[in-house]
């Protein structure tokens, strides 16, 4: 394997420095706002990070739709992030692409893709120690609590899988699912320090204010850890 | 086609649903494993999954129907998503806590504004659950109509108002526009007039092909 380009590492060292929250697009979760209202909005709020995800537009909506995302985050001075799609991600020149289990393989992506970040979702323990083997930049753990209380579903991993699955791997890691603004400071004790959302901004009223709560919320939980230690 | 359908739902979902709801995942998709309504509901949703993160399919139910067309409620491990279903597509609506956003979907269910679906959607446990379409005897088996509403253009099981057969297999759509076929948008158009103008025969279960039962024919 060839060494990471100063655009990778600079890449990298931005996602591990200045990520808190992690906002993910989805359109027809955000009350009838579009996504280019909801990047405008998350950005204004302080976000360092948007991922694209819409499997919905036909291709060349999308592509259109990524250039607009990269000018603002670009402007802003956050990364972007495509779900899935390395040939949007690589004609937009996105900084990165997450990858879910069934999207194309970390090691593959990497070959065509050696500056992008890749995020890869790890649902399992090995999932996540074999993520940097496949090539990925960092890992998604999720999801971490159950979000229906009536489902009958057990589709959670529990807050216990950050201790869990951070020590099989030392690839920085992002956490998901079903998280409140309430869960915070017990996540950020536990080392999880960069928080992926969908619909707790997507659905927010004042989703620029919703982002600066989250943002504050997070810095001030890695504060106190810094302060205990 | 629509076992083709089936295993690429089944693929998905190994990849989308947690190891402890697969089984019961999968028994919901095989009861529905004839029906192309829930199958195409299916498809869309493991093929995207709402929020990013794995889920399963526990129920579903009819908030509307119309034309062929369903407003469904897939309640999930997540949330409860509403979709527009019909025997071609799923379209993903958003979650059913927020109502319903688009203008054309709202219209054409009768809802005069989004609060007003806000307040229809707010006790789901009104409306019935889901039995697969094309078992229910009020619907056509092929395009969903239900009992008094007209078919899909081109639905099979549709009368010709003309001649009393099938209106897609019958040659009154030639004799009638005195064409020998009927090429393109412009032509559907004219004779879709016609049509509407002669009268056109709703569904009605009676229409419903029917086979001999086992034994019947002894």
């Amino acid at each position: 394997m060839t060494a990471p380009s100063p655009l990778y590492q600079q890449r990298l060292i931005r996602f591990i420095e200045q990520v808190t929250i992690y906002p993910v697009s989805c359109e027809k979760l955000a009350c009838g706002r579009t996504d280019e209202q909801w990047l405008d909005a998350v950005l204004t709020g302080g976000a360092r990070i948007v991922q694209l995800r819409d499997k919905h537009s036909d291709d060349r909506t999308l592509f259109a739709k990524a250039q607009v995302f990269r000018r603002k985050t670009a402007e802003a001075g956050a990364l972007f992030m495509v779900n899935n799609r390395l040939d949007i991600a690589l004609l937009a020149e996105a900084d990165g692409i997450h990858l879910g289990n069934s999207d194309l393989p970390a090691m593959e992506v990497r070959k065509l893709a050696p500056d992008l970040l890749i995020g890869v979702s790890a649902n399992t323990r090995e999932q996540a120690a074999s993520a940097k083997a496949r090539g990925a930049s960092y890992y998604n753990i999720g999801p971490l609590f159950p979000t229906a209380t009536k489902s009958g579903l057990s589709t959670f991993l529990g807050e216990e899988a950050i201790t869990d699955f951070s020590a099989a791997s030392d690839l920085p890691f992002t956490v998901m699912g079903g998280i409140k603004l309430e869960h915070i400071p017990r996540l950020t004790a536990l080392g999880a320090s960069r928080i992926a959302v969908v619909t707790a901004l997507t659905q927010a009223e004042n989703i620029t204010e919703e982002t600066g709560r989250w943002i504050a919320a997070i810095n001030q939980g890695k504060d106190s850890g810094r302060k205990q230690k | 086609m629509i076992s083709r359908k089936l295993e690429e739902i089944k693929l998905l979902m190994e990849y989308a649903v947690p190891a402890a709801d697969r089984q019961q995942a999968l028994a919901l998709l095989e009861e529905f494993s004839n029906d192309r309504i829930a199958l195409n509901l299916f498809h869309a949703f493991y093929s995207y999954l709402p929020e990013g993160l794995d889920d399963a399919i526990n129920g579903l139910q009819v908030i509307a129907l119309k034309q062929g067309i369903f407003l469904l409620c897939a309640a999930t491990g997540i949330d409860k998503y509403l979709y527009l279903v019909n025997q071609e597509q799923a379209e993903f609506l958003g979650s059913a806590s927020n109502g319903i956003w688009d203008s054309e979907v709202l219209e054409y269910f009768g809802y005069p504004t989004r609060e007003e679906s806000l307040r229809s959607l707010e006790d789901l446990t009104r409306f019935p659950a889901y039995n697969a379409a094309n078992a229910d005897t009020n619907l056509c088996p092929i395009c969903a109509a239900a009992n008094g509403e007209f078919h899909t253009l081109g639905c099979p099981v549709e009368v010709c108002p003309w001649c009393g057969g099938q209106l897609t297999h019958c040659t009154c759509r030639f004799t009638i526009t005195g064409k020998n076929r009927l090429a393109g948008e412009d032509d559907l158009e004219s004779f879709h007039e016609l049509l509407n103008s002669k009268g056109r025969i709703p569904f009605e279960a009676s229409q419903r092909p029917a086979y001999p039962a086992a034994g019947e024919e002894e």
